[in-house]
């Protein structure tokens, strides 16, 4: 569904990304793990197009998504939940996801009523909280905003930059097994970018480890996991 | 009483003129973080389209309104295509002083198109006045009030309950995220512009015939708009509205109990005090902070 050859992104004279290749099938939740400064944030945003590729592809449902326009894109089914939520702070709940609204949207069965009712079923929170403005949120209120609003989007895809930042351990727990659920429930397949390994590799079915903008390291998450450098490096063993 | 009510009906008029400008300007700042100094001039040429096509070329005055407020939105687009889109990302500053620069050229251009001598619009409703139980009122007064409340209300309501207006919304609070969210943020930040315009050529249109059309007129506005924006909270809307009625209001009942010599040192000075009581103004925008 979305392959991705040999990506080089860069700002200015730096170059961030590096050759990067990588897979993720329909329906597949692929984690990118590594340390802060590696390039994850930059590589989703080439994805979304909110930067300019410097060279190679990525593919997405048979598009090409280099040099495609962000507000396009989302409109293919690839959704991005950004990195600190960004969330419309002076929105309600309830007019962040009237604003997320996409031909998608309506053309699914139920429209957008039926998106909103199956988000504030996954996060009942954000029912309660409806009317209440952007900001007024907790950080993970406004983490289930976030996805709520890009599954309003009806999404195949959606890129995740880091889920868990800011939140407590245990919202964390909830907001991965709550990733699980939107797979099992909307058959839609996800590239998670984290830090936070361990919840990375309990949700995800492959897993890529990048370093300074390459790829270092590919593998189903379980093998992944037994890796001894892995273990030092971000499961703190 | 009477003198109050009069005096308070010609300030609530003034002061419905600078919440148009001051709502206008501050429009592009909170859709697109740009501050436009040539405002006043968008301001001065509705007022100049006005006299062409009311009296120049004689045409109905609804049609000549229509065609000012076309006028307007057409500079806007202009300014969009090419001056706010190619300084898009840039400091503020940057904005500001080319902004500054072309409010100049501008302002030559009027003298040159329309020479040097002031010129007159005549109102809807001829300059007579019409008594309500005591009071003499200008017609032309109520309807500059009655448009304010008409347009001011219609875009609260289109901005908060209308899809685009919450996309408008979007856009200004986080156009990143609102690019993410699949909202072609150029445009709704063209269709800020072309508002924003369309309200200058609208207050240029209503308040000429109040004064004479000169090219420094929209200069003059414009300092009581920026004034109520400052007063109202820069960057928010209901600011601009509040302020700019405040600044007509204290205007003018500064100027016939105090002195009318005075009346813009009585604007600037209650300008001076709220500031000095709360910094960022009345309602201070909270959020889409870009300064």
């Amino acid at each position: 569904m979305l392959s991705v050859d040999k990506l080089c992104v860069g700002y200015g004279e730096a170059d961030v990304l590096h050759d990067v290749t990588l897979r993720v099938g329909e329906g597949e939740i692929v984690a990118v793990l590594g340390a802060n400064g590696a390039g994850k944030t930059t590589l989703l945003a080439a994805l979304s197009g909110l930067i300019p590729a410097r060279a190679g592809e990525a593919m997405f449902d048979g598009r090409s998504l280099v040099g495609a326009a962000a507000e396009r894109i989302v409109g293919w089914g690839l959704s991005h939940v950004p990195q600190g939520r960004r969330i419309f702070p002076g929105l309600s709940v309830m007019e962040n996801l009237v604003v997320a609204r996409t031909a998608a949207t309506d053309r699914a069965e139920g429209g957008f009523a039926a998106a909103v009712a199956e988000a504030e079923e996954l996060f009942p929170r954000l029912n309660e909280r409806r009317d209440q403005l952007g900001w007024s949120l907790s950080g993970g209120e406004q983490q289930m905003l976030a996805v709520a609003r890009a599954l309003v989007a009806r999404p195949k895809m959606i890129l995740l930059d880091e889920p868990s930042l800011g939140l407590a351990p245990m919202i964390v727990e909830t907001m991965f097994s709550t990733i699980l659920e939107i797979r099992r429930r909307e058959k839609v397949g996800m590239l998670v970018v984290e830090q936070n390994a361990e919840q990375a590799l309990r949700v995800a079915d492959r897993v890529y480890v990048m370093e300074l903008g390459r790829i270092v390291l590919e593998g189903p998450a379980d093998e992944v996991a037994r890796d001894p450098a892995i273990e030092r490096a971000y499961l703190g063993a | 009483m009477e003198t109050f009510l009069q005096v308070l009906l010609s300030g609530a008029t003034m002061g419905c003129i600078y919440a148009f400008v001051a709502l206008g300007f501050t429009l592009t700042i909170a859709a697109a973080g740009v501050v436009n100094f040539a405002y006043s001039e968008w301001v001065t040429f509705g007022s100049y389209f006005g006299v062409t096509f009311a009296v120049i070329l004689g045409w109905p005055l609804w049609l000549a309104l229509g065609a000012s407020i076309a006028g307007c939105i057409a500079i806007g687009w202009l300014f969009q295509l090419f001056v706010f889109t190619p300084l898009e990302g840039r400091h503020f500053l940057t904005s500001v002083s080319a902004t500054i620069g072309i409010a100049l050229a501008m302002q030559a251009l009027v003298t040159l198109l329309w020479g040097p001598y002031p010129l007159t619009l005549p109102t809807f409703f001829g300059s007579s006045a019409v008594q309500i139980g005591t009071i003499s009122v200008f017609p032309h007064n109520l309807l500059i009030i009655a448009l304010a409340v008409l347009i001011i209300g219609g875009l609260q309501l289109a901005l908060t309950r209308t899809s685009i207006g919450l996309r408008l919304q979007a856009t200004a609070q986080d156009p990143m995220a609102a690019r993410l969210m699949g909202i072609p943020v150029r445009r709704m930040r063209t269709l800020a512009y072309c508002l924003s315009a369309g309200i200058a050529g609208l207050s240029g249109f209503l308040v000429a015939p109040l004064f004479v059309v000169t090219n420094t007129m929209g200069f003059g506005l414009m300092l009581k708009g920026f004034a109520a924006t400052i007063v109202g909270g820069w960057g928010s809307l209901k600011g601009a509205v509040y302020g700019g009625l405040l600044v007509g209001l204290i205007e003018a009942l500064g100027a016939a109990y105090i002195s009318s010599e005075y009346k813009e040192l009585i604007a600037f000075a209650m300008i001076i005090v709220v500031l000095l009581v709360r910094p960022r103004g009345l309602f201070p925008e909270r959020i889409a902070e870009k300064l």
